[in-house]
């Protein structure tokens, strides 16, 4: 640490790298020769000095409160492989490969997972098409051959065929302070790379229960789930893709009333067993919050 | 050797969990902060395992991700959100439950450091707490040499002053006794 500049005028930051032992002997001695003659410079390097703490010994207070078991549980989490290929799924929850499923681990972390397995088993026998690799040991031919198929009908079947599952139990004992909701959304966000928050994804007379994040077709997928009335489970999902850009439009998939949109990163659907009208103004309200 | 690289990072990652999460809490200011970083840096640790060079340390390079995902991606969230940088007091003194009396200069010393601005407070942290050398700061940090001095002096002139002030303030207090 010798060389950043030649011998002239002492500064702050050469006094501070000599009291933390970074300059070489020459220039430490240089530093000396000049602290000895000049008293200003002398009370200055006294000012730096008075300046050091015990800095390593009060940091290593906080590794004592580090969340030692949750710290854990996120690594375990993260190393959590993705699917073989020949067991590659088509919507499934990359809990483990997106930031921020702290959020996941503060709640109930496998819950959501329990869930989906469950879910899972489900469409696997109604539906062949929706499930979890790592969760659910279904011959490898036979979930390949149901992905292609899910690939081809397009992600807003697949929510649909999701969304089907979910009763107003699925939900009801979801949700969580404030905070908690901040802390998902920020996961969701981070996923997505745009900016969600609770105030921006609530909409009445939705209450917003969870969000979560999934994979389709290989690319990023969100689900934002609320209870309508107290009981009726609605979605809204956001997609990340490339798309032509499409305005709002009704279908209906397996009785559940559909407004999607799309833009050009993004697809949006909001989803669920409320009339038509009412799902409308709720998909337009919440377009307007998130754009 | 790629392979290795993975091994690597697959095993030491471990290891690192709670200086990683001490970091975070550092930059962050939010103890939520910091989980969301440790599990980002872990991903991305694990997807760029072969990035990873053999012999050189693990430590320096999951700081520089957790830095990098701090400062391109959840800092401007944060502060868009109103999070983070919160006061000392409510973040790193801590509730004070099980207080041991040696813990009280150390708590008073995170205190003083959480008044320094967050760029003295980081490089503060790296090197006195961490114990990087100025260019091992400098690279965690992506910036200049210098840069991580003149942070440093700063940052010891401000605590020097306050220091001074505590010394002064002494003073008079006993010469009014």
């Amino acid at each position: 640490m010798s060389n950043w500049r030649d011998h002239g005028p002492v500064t702050d930051e050469d006094l501070v790298a000599y009291l933390d032992g970074m300059l070489e002997d020459e220039l430490a001695e240089y530093v000396e020769g000049e602290v000895r003659s000049d008293r200003d410079l002398n009370a200055r390097l006294e000012l730096l000095r008075r300046g050091e703490r015990p800095f390593e010994e009060a940091y290593d207070l906080l590794l004592h409160e580090a969340p030692q078991k949750r710290l854990k549980q996120i690594l375990k989490l993260a190393k959590e492989p993705p699917p073989k290929p020949a067991e590659e799924t088509e919507m499934e929850r990359p809990a483990a490969r997106t930031a921020g499923m702290a959020a996941g681990a503060r709640r109930e972390p496998w819950a959501g997972w329990r869930m989906l397995a469950a879910a899972a088993v489900l469409i696997a026998v109604f539906a062949g098409g929706l499930y979890s690799s790592r969760l659910i040991q279904v011959p490898g031919q036979k979930q390949q051959a149901a992905g292609d198929s899910w690939s081809k009908k397009g992600w807003r079947a697949a929510v649909a065929e999701y969304q089907s599952l979910f009763i107003t139990q699925t939900l009801q004992s979801a949700g969580g302070d404030e905070q908690e909701q901040a802390s998902s959304m920020r996961v969701v966000s981070n996923y997505l790379g745009i900016d969600l928050t609770a105030d921006k994804v609530s909409v009445a007379p939705l209450e917003l229960k969870r969000a979560d994040v999934l994979k389709f077709a290989g690319k990023p997928l969100v689900q934002v789930a609320y209870l309508a009335n107290g009981k009726t489970p609605v979605s809204f999902c956001i997609i990340k893709g490339k798309r032509k850009p499409h305005e709002l439009a009704q279908e209906q998939r397996l009785g559940l009333n559909i407004v999607y949109w799309d833009t050009d990163d993004f697809g949006f659907m909001v989803i669920g067993d409320v009339p038509k009208d009412q799902l409308d103004e709720i998909a337009r309200k919440l377009r307007r919050q998130v754009s | 050797m790629s392979d290795d690289a993975h091994n690597t990072v697959n095993a030491g990652l471990a290891e690192h969990l709670t200086r990683l999460w001490r970091y975070g809490l550092v930059l962050s200011g939010s103890r939520d902060a910091a989980e969301d970083l440790v599990q980002a840096t872990c991903v991305r640790a694990l997807e760029r395992s072969q990035q990873f060079q053999e012999g050189t340390r693990l430590d320096r390079w999951l700081f520089s991700i957790l830095n990098s995902i701090w400062k391109n991606e959840l800092r401007s969230q944060k502060i868009r959100t109103g999070e983070g940088f919160v006061s000392a007091e409510d973040v790193l003194v801590g509730d004070g439950a099980a207080e041991v009396e040696t813990n009280i200069f150390a708590r008073q010393v995170l205190a003083e450091v959480q008044t320094l601005p967050e760029v003295q407070r980081v490089t503060v942290f790296l090197v006195y707490a961490e114990g990087l050398t100025y260019r091992e700061a400098a690279e965690t940090l992506d910036v200049p040499v210098g840069t991580i001095m003149s942070r440093l002096a700063a940052a010891r002139a401000k605590l020097g002053q306050l220091n001074q002030d505590d010394a002064t303030g002494k003073k008079e207090t006993d010469r009014t006794k």
